[in-house]
């Protein structure tokens, strides 16, 4: 049973992101216990934001980093990060998801210069709980052109698309993130989600 | 290239399209893309997403890392921030003890060296006739400043300061081989102090006679005294102009120092000015002995004769103004005053000459309070250029760290 604080985080990820709060509820339902409320001076409540952001930052970072394994590092640190920063946050600057995924894209802009290397999507292991088996054949192939057209784009772009098909944060909290104006987060989105559609009809 | 309504509609679509709302039927493909793209998303391996909540759940504990141990020391953690603020600290304080003391340093102080540059002027006119009263010399010391209207006239006269506090002098002697050592040399500045001195008045007889003889063993000769037993005292001292501070010090510890006042002023264009008027008439008596020596009849010679009578007595009115001017710049004086201090007078009945009173106390508290707002302002005055250097260095560097990082995104 779902305490009332994980209802209203789910109904403000809904809200963030106008998308069904599939993420939310597995979130939720993968934590074993209550975590206490530590809402700081800030109005930060770091651990709902835990709760709503876990995955999306997860699935933010794998997806620019092509690396499942750095991308747990790198999440595991950006967390680790805002959770002692806390007290820097300041709501007048942004959402907390836009905060909070400002310290996962720096974390992972570090671990990429770190490595020195180009991240591979098409390295990237297949995620077994989104491949079940009965999948048709040409799903599973559309499945694999997809990650393929995905894995070709510049980084930059495909930025864009973790932030916001795998993260799901709106166009406001996306420009927030990149620093750049939302008229232009939405030009640069449209103009990513053009490149992918090429890459698309390429691979498919 | 998209149109700015093809843009918005695509956009609007793929948010209806993440939502769950239908969509136009020539943008299905592009909704399609979208449903695909989340339902993509990687996940977290459920093994990392319940290591990761422990760690939540424990607020992130940092592991233990052993200190360091140096000479079998276990030295503190020290932060960046605390070794920065430390340093500064540190430079606050090297500086504040490097800057130079005023007052009671005999050798150190810019008093000191000028009156080195105006000792040989000193010794020019140790024939000088009488000594003129303090308001007359300062009153033609004015006048005669005047003559020369180009001539520099830095002076700080008047400015008073509590306790022991020195006004600064205007001018700083120039090091031996500067180019300003010459013409600083032939300056003549007049220096002179003030003093107020506080005592119990039944020790105003003895402050009185160790007065005269700090001025006595200095060299130096009172101009006037007048001393009312256990009441007050009035003294005008005149010392030579390199003993001035060792006879402020001296005299400084003959009572408590109520107020210390010391002023210059240079006086330079008054002793050009007297140097051309003797000069002038010294040149014009030569003529006139020329034109004696060259006269023929009983009319001229005695007509030079009254001329030569006036060229001297010019002469001689120049000789002692220049006399006169001269002292003032080789002789500095010191006006005394000396008080008796009624509370100094209880703690004397109480515990002796050298009692410490309540008011001695309260002056004391006084004291280290100034002391200590004066600190803090030195050390405000070099941590906030320090701090604003600080601050846009790592500004800066935020920066530059936020570039590299981009860069990050651009390699292939």
């Amino acid at each position: 049973m779902r305490s009332d604080r994980a209802m209203r985080e789910e109904e403000h990820t809904s809200s963030v992101m106008d998308a069904p709060s599939r993420r939310s509820t597995d979130v939720t339902s993968t934590l074993t216990a209550e975590l206490p409320t530590s809402r700081t001076a800030t109005g930060l409540d770091f651990e709902s934001l835990y709760r709503g952001a876990r995955d999306d930052v997860f699935a933010y970072v794998a997806t620019l980093l092509g690396d499942r394994s750095a991308a747990e590092d790198v999440t595991a640190s950006a967390f680790e990060r805002a959770y002692r920063r806390q007290r820097t946050y300041k709501a007048a600057r942004g959402s907390e998801r836009a905060w909070l995924f400002g310290i996962a894209r720096n974390a992972a802009l570090d671990e990429l210069r770190r490595r020195k290397r180009t991240a591979a999507m098409a390295a990237d292991p297949a995620d077994v709980d989104a491949a079940p088996a009965e999948d048709a054949a040409d799903a599973a192939m559309r499945r694999a052109a997809l990650r393929a057209a995905v894995a070709t784009l510049p980084r930059r772009e495909r930025e864009l698309i973790a932030l916001k098909f795998h993260a799901g944060l709106d166009n406001a909290e996306l420009a927030a993130v990149v620093g750049v104006s939302v008229s232009n987060a939405g030009t640069l989105l449209h103009r990513a989600v053009q490149q992918l559609r090429k890459a698309f009809d390429e691979h498919a | 290239m998209s149109t700015p309504d093809t843009l918005t509609r695509e956009l609007d679509a793929l948010d209806d399209a993440l939502a769950g709302r239908a969509v136009d039927p020539d943008l299905a493909a592009l909704a399609e893309l979208a449903v695909a793209l989340r339902d993509e998303r990687p996940s977290p391996d459920p093994a990392f997403t319940r290591t990761l909540d422990t760690r939540v759940e424990r607020g992130f504990p940092r592991a233990a890392t052993p200190r360091r141990r140096l000479w079998g020391v276990t030295w503190p953690r020290i932060s960046g921030p605390a070794l920065g603020v430390a340093a500064s600290l540190l430079l606050v304080v090297v500086v504040g003890v490097s800057i130079p003391k005023g007052g009671d340093d005999e050798s150190g102080s810019s008093g000191g060296g000028a009156s080195s540059g105006t000792a040989a002027t000193e010794q020019a006119t140790t024939d000088s006739a009488g000594e003129p009263s303090a308001a007359a010399r300062r009153a033609a010391g004015d006048e005669s400043a005047s003559l020369d209207s180009t001539a520099p006239t830095p002076s700080s006269s008047g400015s008073s300061a509590p306790s022991t506090a020195i006004a600064p002098l205007p001018t700083t002697p120039p090091s031996p081989g500067d180019p300003r050592a010459d013409r600083t040399a032939r300056r003549s500045v007049e220096r002179s102090a003030e003093l107020v001195l506080a005592t119990s008045p039944r020790e105003i007889d003895r402050a009185a006679a160790e007065i005269l003889r700090v001025t006595d063993d200095l060299g130096g000769y009172v101009v006037s005294s007048t001393v009312s037993s256990n009441s007050s005292g009035q003294f005008e001292l005149r010392v030579p102009e390199r003993r001035l501070q060792a006879a402020l010090s001296r005299l400084s510890r003959v009572a408590k120092v109520r107020r210390r006042t010391q002023s210059a002023q240079d006086i330079t264009g008054a002793v050009v000015s007297v140097r051309e008027r003797l000069k002038d008439a010294r040149t014009e008596r030569r003529s006139l002995l020329r034109q004696l020596a060259a006269a023929v009849t009983p009319n001229q010679t005695a007509s030079i004769r009254a001329r030569l009578r006036l060229v001297s007595g010019q002469i001689g009115a120049a000789k002692r103004d220049l006399s006169r001017v001269q002292t003032r710049a080789t002789r500095s004086t010191i006006a005394v005053t000396l008080l008796a201090d009624r509370r100094r007078a209880a703690g004397d009945a109480d515990d002796g000459a050298s009692g410490w009173t309540p008011a001695d106390a309260f002056d004391d508290a006084v004291r280290i309070l100034e002391v200590t707002a004066g600190v803090l302002l030195v050390a405000l005055a070099l941590l906030l250029p320090l701090g604003l250097v600080a601050l846009l260095g790592w500004l800066a560097a935020r920066q530059a760290a936020q570039r590299r990082r981009e860069r990050a995104l651009d390699a292939v």
